[in-house]
């Protein structure tokens, strides 16, 4: 079947082309595309800081509807509306059974694009086109094994439920799992596009009493503060004197850093904004080459002080998408405030362009 | 290709059968060539029918889930496990589906959809679906753990119970370094928790059994243990109380069926902010459980069910390190057509047998 697609040939800029995209077999379920996401993971893609393989389909946070399955395929139909988790589960690995799935070990395959085993998804002048985390939300199909589909029930839209299933999800996770934000906590969010928003949302509905939200923008700043920051500054370095201030010196909780570029400055800049034994949270992705961090070791050490990595927020995609979509359709959970523009596949770059220059909380395709 | 296997065709009634193997499995299914199945409480239950009153069982079975074989062909899931065509592996005996709730949440052994080796009927082709058969099909989702080739097999098939006392002594109870463990029973399962609290580095492990289990409380002195216990001959909570001068034990395991004295002690036994595993299956719901006690004392209870894939790998990586004399626990070796016989034996039917562990080789017609 032919699909629009926007791809990747080398890093760069994409280019939207016909794909031919096979049926699917044994676990594949063949998507109907409806929405995506603009990620910044795939800005790393695009700029070449992801090892992938080329020709591939960019995208990995979509919704759409099922168009048909494969013999194996359990509980789902077509016409069922669903989410693609960024990683898949396998089930089977020793993250998966230990209740760790965001761990999954097949998260390995998500830049090489073709799950191990299977056929390429799709082909291109008789070339095997890769899907960026075995998704490629960017193409009007999607062939995806089933280990990466989660159903949603059908009264929620799928613009939204697509910036459930990457960026909302890992940014509301890193403040309730990564950061285990408790109530009456003070925290602080660095950089609020679409994760960091959700991060803020995550950290207010886990009670907390302080969310100071960090971004040069203003208008990301005014977002904040609507949608669950208590403050909001333009730089670290303004957290310091009012977290001191607001907490009488005893400082955060829980330092979140949901930036699209994680640097070892700003690292070095979020540690003395940490409590004794307040976590900090590396959210947000970094380059191959970004190893540089300068650390006040001895003030780690005294305090206790934790530094986490986490990926999806340490989320389980089967649970957490649907427990963050119920929150969405109760009031909860603010998503139609996120998006702020939303474009056609044609219109990919321009997209990106936006949200390298700071205008867009979320960007979203909506496909014809 | 045919394979000769036992078919549990109703309660108490086994029959040796030849089954064809197909050319052509199932779409993604491998095929295993069975070098040994362990055989456990469960077996028993299964065979009297006593696991057909907790559940419906689809007779006629092919029963054996303590699998350990060779693949003759590794199918879609091998793969994945980091096994190939020609690895000698353990096979877990629940097959997870991987999406549920259940599964999600690190409850793997809990999962809704799970399937079941030697609990899938004949008529799901081609009903090679337990271990007590030459040959076994191996479905796409289950979990693989490669074993080295020089161990026996009746070591290797004790991957089940080891598992077993590794989710309930270390993942579920809790057990760690300097910890204080009370086993209560010293059969199979009570002797892996022996190894399982020798693993994690317990200070103190104790094991209760009956009279009639001296040799198995000798075992378990070998295996690590520090004390034990006749039950018959002693008081069990005051033998407690005088081993840990008056501390009593952090970590209790109840790993005895049926009876209920075992569960009153335990709660006796245990210290403020202690665990209680309780892993016997009783049958019944048991009388005069002390439940004031466990409020007083502000005790934990925890349930378990089947084995997690972390505890097999925990497993497979103590049988493969040698470091304890797991031959001990093997007290018998038996060929296939006797496999009734020593279901029978486990379940204390044969006089004058006292089994520990007994693996059926179905390679073997009589031994």
């Amino acid at each position: 079947m032919k699909a629009h697609a926007a791809l990747l040939r080398q890093p760069g800029e994409f280019s939207v082309e016909d794909v031919e995209v096979r049926a699917p077999t044994a676990n594949e379920v063949l998507i109907r595309a409806v929405a995506s996401g603009l990620c910044g993971s795939d800005l790393h893609l695009k700029e070449g800081r992801t090892r992938a393989t080329y020709p591939i389909i960019g995208g990995h946070e979509g919704a759409g509807v099922v168009e048909a399955v494969g013999s194996d395929v359990q509980g789902l139909a077509p016409g069922d509306h669903v989410v693609c988790s960024p990683i898949p589960q396998c089930g089977r690995c020793p993250h998966c059974t230990r209740g760790n799935p965001n761990l999954c070990d097949m998260v390995a395959y998500a830049g090489v694009g073709v799950w191990p085993g299977a056929e390429h998804p799709a082909h291109i002048g008789g070339v095997g086109v890769a899907a960026y985390c075995m998704l490629g939300t960017f193409s009007e199909l999607m062939l995806v094994n089933q280990a990466s589909v989660i159903r949603i029930d059908d009264d929620i839209p799928l613009d939204r439920a697509a910036l459930v299933g990457c960026g909302v999800m890992t940014g509301w996770c890193s403040a309730v799992y990564a950061a285990d934000v408790q109530i009456g906590d003070a925290t602080v969010v660095v950089g609020t596009g679409g994760v960091g928003m959700s991060a803020v949302q995550g950290a207010a509905h886990a009670g907390a009493e302080i969310v100071v939200a960090v971004d040069p923008v203003e208008s990301k700043r005014a977002a904040a503060l609507r949608l669950g920051a208590t403050h909001a500054v333009a730089t670290v370095e303004e957290v310091e004197p009012l977290l001191r201030d607001l907490t009488g010196g005893r400082m955060a909780q829980a330092v979140i850093l949901t930036a699209g570029r994680i640097s070892g400055e700003m690292l070095a800049a979020s540690m003395p904004l940490a409590a004794k034994m307040g976590r900090i949270v590396i959210t947000g992705g970094s380059a191959p080459g970004d190893v540089d961090v300068k650390l006040n070791l001895g003030n780690i050490q005294a305090t206790q002080k934790q530094i986490v990595g986490t990926l999806l927020g340490n989320a389980r995609p089967r649970l957490d998408i649907p427990l963050l979509l119920r929150l969405y359709r109760s009031g909860r959970l603010k998503l139609d405030e996120m998006i702020s523009t939303t474009y056609s596949l044609d219109q990919v770059n321009a997209g990106y362009a936006d949200l390298e220059a700071g205008r867009n909380i979320r960007g979203v395709i909506v496909h014809s | 290709m045919e394979s000769r296997c036992i078919v549990t065709v109703a309660e108490r009634r086994m029959e040796v059968r030849t089954l064809p193997v197909p050319d052509e499995l199932p779409a993604g299914h491998g095929l295993l060539e069975v070098e040994g199945v362990g055989i456990c409480g469960s077996d028993y239950d299964l065979y009297t029918g006593a696991l057909g009153r907790m559940r419906p069982v689809p007779y006629p079975l092919v029963p054996g889930h303590e699998v350990v074989g060779r693949l003759l062909s590794d199918g879609d899931g091998a793969l994945l496990c980091g096994a190939r065509t020609g690895d000698r592996v353990a096979v877990e005996p629940v097959i997870r589906c991987g999406v549920c709730p259940e599964c999600n949440a690190g409850l793997d052994n809990n999962c809704r959809n799970a399937m079941v080796y030697a609990m899938r009927p004949l008529a799901d082709a081609p009903g090679l679906w337990g271990g007590m058969s030459q040959y076994m099909c191996i479905h796409p989702r289950t979990v693989l753990h490669p074993l080295p080739d020089d161990i026996p097999v009746e070591d290797c098939v004790l991957f089940n119970p080891l598992a077993n006392a590794y989710d309930w002594v270390c993942r579920v109870g809790g057990a760690g370094v300097g910890s204080s463990v009370l086993v209560l029973g010293s059969g199979q399962r009570g002797l892996s928790c022996v190894v399982a609290a020798r693993e994690a580095g317990a200070e103190r492990i104790i094991v209760t059994g009956l009279h009639r289990d001296a040799a198995k409380l000798q075992l378990a002195m070998e295996l690590g243990a520090t004390d034990t216990i006749d039950v018959e001959a002693e008081d069990v909570v005051a033998r407690v109380r005088a081993i840990t001068g008056g501390e009593m034990v952090d970590r209790a395991l109840d790993v005895v069926p049926e009876a209920g004295q075992p569960l009153i002690d335990a709660i006796e036994a245990l210290r403020p902010g202690g665990t209680l595993v309780v892993a016997g299956v009783k049958g019944r719901p048991i009388d005069g459980v002390p439940t004031d006690r466990i409020m007083a004392k502000s005790l934990t209870l925890r349930g378990v069910r089947g084995i997690s894939s972390w505890a097999v790998r925990e497993a497979v990586r103590v049988i493969a390190s040698r470091r304890f004399p797991l031959g001990r626990l093997h007290s018998h070796v038996i060929g296939l057509d006797d496999a009734e016989r020593a279901v029978r034996m486990l379940g204390g039917e044969i006089p004058g047998e006292t089994p520990v562990h007994i693996t059926i080789r179905p390679q073997l017609s009589r031994r």
